[in-house]
């Protein structure tokens, strides 16, 4: 078999798998996700913006005045945390764990430039913090549109206004003055 | 302060004057805000029954848009420049909320002829009223998104929300206040 030939029949293959895909993809689309596997989601994202803030405070990078500010949004990011886990096992879902690895794969999937263990300076701290905040905020964003119950929505919502201000004061310790960068947008959707 | 017809001269010339930085201020947002405000507008299917939850919250942005309005030529100039901005947005989101409710069938209230906005006279004063109206409006959204139908309509609003809880942030500092107190915004 030539090269062309083993690259033709991979397309084939590769085309064929996906139309065999088809009828379970669409079965799936027309199911909705658990609450629990919507929370689950949210849950390792949260877990992750723990992990990016306890890095980040144990860094030495930071300014005394720009510490005491993030550890009270990392005081905070607990709260969500533990609400999140609270509600899964009433769901008696299993926790995720989300390891330090296991959030740098994350943040390279979600195309987060700034990884856990290339903090240079504050100014990378906080771009690694803005940026952990909007997939917070899309992980809020996704989950209020998949939940089914209205307790649990209500919770996401008064969370993703927590992120949406979060990411407001990071921005404004990074940027001090520039108010057009600290709520630019009028719809807050975050990162998918 | 009123945005009353009947309110004193100087109230309602502040008001119109105000008025005409809104209008700017809604081309500037619009132009701003275009991408998202049709992506609301043509991705979200929305259903007769969600028009009224809707409605109500349409009032409540329209009242914030009266609050700011009036209070802007009150405030100091930093504090005056952000409220343009929360303005902007905030005339964006009625805009958006215009659009679900016209795209159900529905037709949106035009904005009452007066809102109780108060006496404020001092800086801090229009900072605490607009607080208290942000506040409002996320009271009324925390309890209201779960109502609507379609998912995709309440991440839609709820984008909305997030934006109002950014301006409670900032109104907040500005007061000399914690500007984010509490893990979950409520309104309360």
């Amino acid at each position: 078999m030539t090269r062309r030939q083993v690259v033709q029949t991979g397309i084939v293959g590769t085309a064929a798998a996906a139309l065999l895909r088809v009828p379970d993809a669409a079965a799936a689309g027309a199911v909705a996700p658990s609450d629990s596997a919507v929370l689950a989601r949210t849950l390792r994202i949260e877990q992750l913006v723990v992990i990016a803030y306890e890095r980040v405070l144990t860094s030495g990078l930071l300014a005394p005045g720009v510490s005491g500010q993030l550890r009270t949004i990392l005081g905070q990011e607990h709260r969500h945390v533990a609400v999140l886990e609270r509600a899964l096992r009433e769901l008696g879902a299993a926790l995720p764990r989300t390891s330090d690895s296991a959030a740098e794969r994350l943040l390279a999937a979600h195309h987060v430039h700034v990884g856990l263990g290339s903090l240079r300076d504050q100014h990378d701290c906080l771009k690694l913090l803005i940026d952990v905040e909007s997939l917070a905020e899309g992980a809020y964003y996704a989950s209020i549109s998949k939940l089914s119950d209205p307790g649990l929505m209500r919770t996401s919502i008064a969370a993703m206004g927590c992120e949406a201000q979060h990411w407001t004061l990071l921005n404004a310790i990074q940027h001090p003055g520039k108010l057009y960068r600290s709520v630019p947008y009028p719809f807050v959707q975050g990162s998918p | 302060m009123t945005s009353s017809p009947e309110a004193d001269s100087h109230s309602r010339r502040t008001l119109l004057a105000a008025g005409g930085g809104a209008t700017v201020a809604l081309l500037a947002g619009c132009s701003g805000s275009k991408p998202l405000r049709v992506k609301v507008r043509n991705g979200v299917t929305v259903q007769s029954g969600d028009v009224s939850i809707l409605g109500a919250l349409l009032d409540l942005e329209q009242h914030a848009i009266a609050g700011y309005t009036a209070g802007i030529p009150l405030l100091d100039r930093p504090a005056a420049k952000a409220a343009q901005q929360f303005l902007s947005q905030e005339l964006a989101h009625s805009g958006a909320l215009r659009d679900l409710i016209r795209k159900a069938g529905g037709t949106p209230e035009k904005p009452r002829t007066s809102y109780d906005l108060g006496h404020p006279t001092t800086n801090a004063q229009v900072l605490a009223l607009l607080r208290d109206l942000e506040n409002a409006q996320l009271s009324a959204y925390v309890q209201m998104i779960p109502l609507l139908t379609p998912g995709r309509l309440r991440s839609a609003v709820a984008a909305i929300s997030a934006n109002d809880a950014q301006h409670l942030a900032v109104l907040r500092q500005e007061l000399g206040q914690n500007p984010v107190p509490s893990a979950f915004v409520t309104g309360h």
